[in-house]
């Protein structure tokens, strides 16, 4: 009470129904509202939206299967199956290329309707292939549909990329990935790629079986 | 403090009004030239007339309120979210219509169809205008006038009251019959400080029927000389009908929807309904009985002989006043939260109804001078007779103000200082001293605890010594 | 009791332009019921501030009373404890109604996978909308109201043309198969994903 600053007097007089002025004075207030599905604000940059598996600048994918987002994920949400991989085509015997590395992840999946958006995964992630992107329009009407799969999940190709399966490009190793050495899919990764291209479509979606959990 | 402040301005103008000025008898409106066949195009058109400005007034309270509280408000349903109100009728319509199994069937449906039909009847005393052609009648722009017309008026809230205590009632539900009573409790209460409110205006006009009120105004609103029966007949509109800072028979908090909680589909468009047409019909008998009614407001009145104060003008007039105060609904909604249970009734009965009263024997003195009773002897004071006893009698009042006000300000510094030395906190506080542990208050000190185990202190009870107390060592 | 006229219109043309007026009017007028739970409601009553605005679709009459809601947002975790509670408020409510089950708690137990919470609100009440997000942001509610609209309010089948609808989706479910066994629900031919950056 003994802080309250003494006004004039018609301050004080008017002090009871200040609110009226308040609330009338507002009326000719700019408007801040967003006209949400017509006009859409971005996001900060730093905002947890829905997340992405990042791709090598050739094409092959940076996730190594190492699973340790889905040890991360503190709500459970994140399925990963690594599975090893060579530079020999299925028809040699071999698995095909998804990664440089000796693993990739066979099988990665989201539920959307567990995951928290909290970032460990991107913590956690050693190659920097999981990250999470500004986008957050996911509602959707039933449950199955929110769990995404790894071809939702993965960026898409950009130019001078090239889909996997396919080995590295030549002369480099694991290493030489991660040095920013190569810059986009060679000429002979290319040719492979044509060469073998009846055999992987096929198989591409023999490596999302399991979809179903 | 400022309500009395207010009074000084108020009373010189009281003063410089002349017996004169309102003649004993003023005519009533002329209905000899309307037909019956008339009165129920009239009132198939009032009834239209109401109804579209429900249409529009919801979908006003929802874009101003929106605007008070610096958002768009609705604004996707049709042009500038116009159809609002529109779509939701429709969906009332068609929606579900659930009744209970516990509610009484009839009276179920009776206490909407009450609550809604109710609330339209009042609008048939109403004068929305002057006289007009119609259909090659000459018929005032009113439905019909009674002697007693704005009794019927609060006749008719009172009946609406059944309205929402037999839906608490009938829905065989707990909330709703709370909300019910609490509602008509506080309809009944503020019905008679509004009654009181609106006998100032019967002295001045020497009547009730509302045609013969307006046209006493003609020259002077009856907002100047019974301004403080205005401002008690506005603050019982908004208790009247339930609408913050007085919906307290809506408290979401404590009584989910109130009345009607039970209510959905179109029995709840007839309550939703009746409310916007409650809320016409008061800001309607604020408007007859202290605005002026149809009249012209002031530069209007003097253009053209009158041409703007007459006819189809009337209806102008009338539908800005009217709209003034709904905005003035929107605008205390936009403002106020809801006031307590207590409170509200406390100030219904303890301040709204006694000094209604007592401003009402105060105006019956004042026009009684006016009027000659009080002596005949007058005094010309800048041109004009005012009555002696008038004079008098103002004094007699403002002494009487200024006496209550000065023992009010005497016993509010009294209370003042009383409250401050009740807020003095000593500096130290034994925290078992009542017998039971308190915390001490902000800048105050914990008085140490002698020994332990704790052994009796003054003013401690047996069962704090018989508990070992730890705490007593630790604080 | 129950519905009106519009119920026993015959199937056709007439039967659709109502399904249009019908549809139109509950999504320009759809007035949820108080359901906070959790941490979501905090973000729903964002939805209702000046910065998003819920009143721009007709839809700031929150309403107290079940009976006079149109549309149920769960948002926060159900405890086993409130379960009862959320069935008896959505029974409580008129038809027709929709449910907005928001958040990953609502929607699933989201991180909450134990004892004590309910691992879905659809174990108790029908879900029409699943919004992901821990909270969601308000867009994103306002989001999966867009989406309630276009999806579920706006085309729903009345009379004639509901009871076809419900008899195909009851012969839906009888033809069914075990989810294990169901196609996978989303494109899985390439590794073309969505762009995402655009």
């Amino acid at each position: 009470m003994a802080e309250e600053q003494k006004g004039g007097f018609f301050s004080d007089l008017f002090a009871p129904v200040a609110g009226f002025g308040v609330s009338f004075a507002t009326m000719f207030r700019k408007i801040p509202t967003e006209e949400y599905p017509e006009v859409k604000w971005p996001t900060a940059p730093r905002y947890h939206g829905r997340h992405q598996l990042n791709r090598h600048p050739d094409g092959l994918e940076k996730c190594v299967g190492c699973e340790l987002c889905a040890w991360a994920c503190p709500a459970d949400a994140i399925f990963v199956e690594g599975a090893d991989n060579d530079d020999t085509p299925v028809s040699e015997g071999g698995t095909g290329r998804y990664s440089p590395g000796e693993r990739f992840g066979r099988i990665y999946q989201i539920n959307y309707l567990r995951c928290i958006f909290c970032g460990l995964c991107i913590e956690a992630c050693p190659t920097r292939a999981l990250t999470m992107t500004n986008f957050y329009e996911l509602a959707d009407d039933n449950r199955a549909d929110l769990i995404f799969t790894k071809e939702q999940l993965l960026a898409p190709l950009q130019s001078g990329m090239l889909a996997p399966p396919h080995p590295m490009a030549e002369g480099m190793e694991e290493r030489d990935y991660y040095l920013g050495k190569v810059t986009k899919a060679t000429d002979a990764q290319q040719q492979w790629s044509d060469e073998h291209a009846a055999e992987y479509t096929v198989s591409s979606t023999t490596t999302s079986e399991g979809e179903t959990r | 403090m400022s309500t009395l402040l207010t009074l000084a301005p108020e009373f010189a103008s009281v003063v410089a009004l002349p017996a004169a000025d309102v003649p004993p008898s003023v005519p009533r409106a002329d209905f000899s030239d309307t037909p019956i066949w008339l009165s129920a195009v009239k009132a198939l058109l009032l009834f239209v007339f109401l109804l579209l400005n429900t249409l529009v007034v919801i979908w006003f309270e929802r874009r101003v309120i929106g605007r008070m509280q610096n958002r768009p408000g609705p604004n996707r349903a049709g042009p500038f979210g116009l159809m609002q109100t529109l779509f939701d009728g429709l969906k009332s319509l068609f929606k579900e219509d659930v009744k209970p199994a516990a509610a009484d069937a009839f009276l179920f449906t009776l206490a909407p169809i009450l609550f809604a039909t109710m609330a339209f009847v009042s609008f048939a005393i109403i004068p929305l205008g002057g006289t007009v052609n119609l259909f090659g009648h000459q018929t005032p722009l009113q439905l019909t006038d009674l002697s007693v017309a704005a009794l019927l008026v609060l006749a008719v809230a009172g009946v609406a009251a059944y309205g929402v205590i037999l839906a608490g009632w009938s829905s065989g539900s707990t909330y709703p019959l709370l909300g019910g009573l609490r509602s008509t409790a506080q309809v009944i209460s503020y019905e008679i400080a509004m009654g009181l409110a609106l006998v100032a205006v019967f002295l001045y006009s020497g009547s009730m029927s509302t045609s013969q009120i307006v046209e006493a105004q003609r020259n002077l609103w009856y907002i100047v000389p019974a301004f403080i029966s205005f401002v008690v007949y506005v603050i019982t509109m908004v208790g009247e009908t339930n609408r913050i800072p007085f919906d307290l028979a809506e408290g979401e908090g404590e009584l989910v929807a109130g009345y009607h909680t039970e209510y959905s589909g179109f029995r709840f468009a007839m309550y939703y309904l009746g409310e916007y047409i409650n809320m016409f019909t008061v800001s309607a008998l604020a408007t007859t009985m202290f605005l002026g009614g149809w009249h012209a407001p002031l530069p209007f009145n003097l253009i053209g002989d009158g041409y703007f104060d007459s006819g189809w003008w009337g209806l102008l007039w009338f539908t800005i006043k009217m709209w003034l105060f709904m905005f003035f609904f929107v605008w205390l909604r936009g403002t106020l939260p809801r006031t307590r249970y207590d409170q509200f009734m406390a100030f219904g009965w303890k301040l709204l109804i006694p000094g209604t009263l007592l401003w009402v024997m105060a105006v019956a003195f004042i026009r009684g001078a006016q009027l000659g009773f009080l002596g005949d002897s007058s005094i010309a004071i800048a041109g004009r007779e005012i009555p002696i006893a008038t004079l008098i009698v103002i004094g007699v009042l403002l002494v009487a103000v200024l006496v209550v006000l000065w023992l009010w300000e005497t016993k509010m510094t009294e209370r003042e200082e009383a409250a401050a030395k009740a807020a003095d906190v000593p500096e130290e506080i034994d925290p078992y001293a009542g017998g039971y542990p308190v915390p001490p208050l902000p800048g105050q000190r914990l008085r140490e605890p002698s020994t332990y185990p704790a052994l009796p202190r003054a003013g401690a009870t047996a069962t704090v010594v018989d508990t070992p107390t730890v705490e007593n060592k630790e604080a | 009791m129950g519905y009106g006229i519009e119920e026993k219109l015959p199937s056709g043309i007439l039967l659709s332009s109502v399904e249009e007026i019908v549809g139109l009017s509950h999504k320009s007028s759809m007035w949820p019921v108080t359901f906070g739970l959790a941490c979501c409601a905090i973000e729903m009553m964002a939805v209702g501030g000046p910065h998003y605005d819920i009143a721009r679709f007709g839809m700031e009459r929150f309403s107290a009373s079940p009976r006079q809601a149109d549309l149920m947002i769960v948002a926060g975790r159900v405890s086993q404890k409130m379960a009862p509670v959320v069935r008896q408020v959505y029974d409580q409510m008129a038809n027709p109604k929709w449910v907005i089950s928001m958040g990953v708690c609502a929607s699933s137990g989201g991180m909450f996978n134990n004892y004590a919470i309910v691992q879905g609100v659809d174990h108790i009440i029908p879900v029409d909308i699943y919004l992901p997000g821990c909270p969601p942001r308000p867009e994103m509610l306002l989001n999966a109201i867009v989406q309630l609209h276009k999806e579920k309010v706006r085309h729903r089948p009345l009379g004639a043309n509901r009871a076809a609808a419900a008899k195909r989706a009851e012969e839906a479910a009888m033809a069914a198969v075990p989810t294990q066994l169901q196609p996978a629900t989303h494109d899985h031919g390439g590794y073309v994903g969505k762009n995402l950056l655009a």
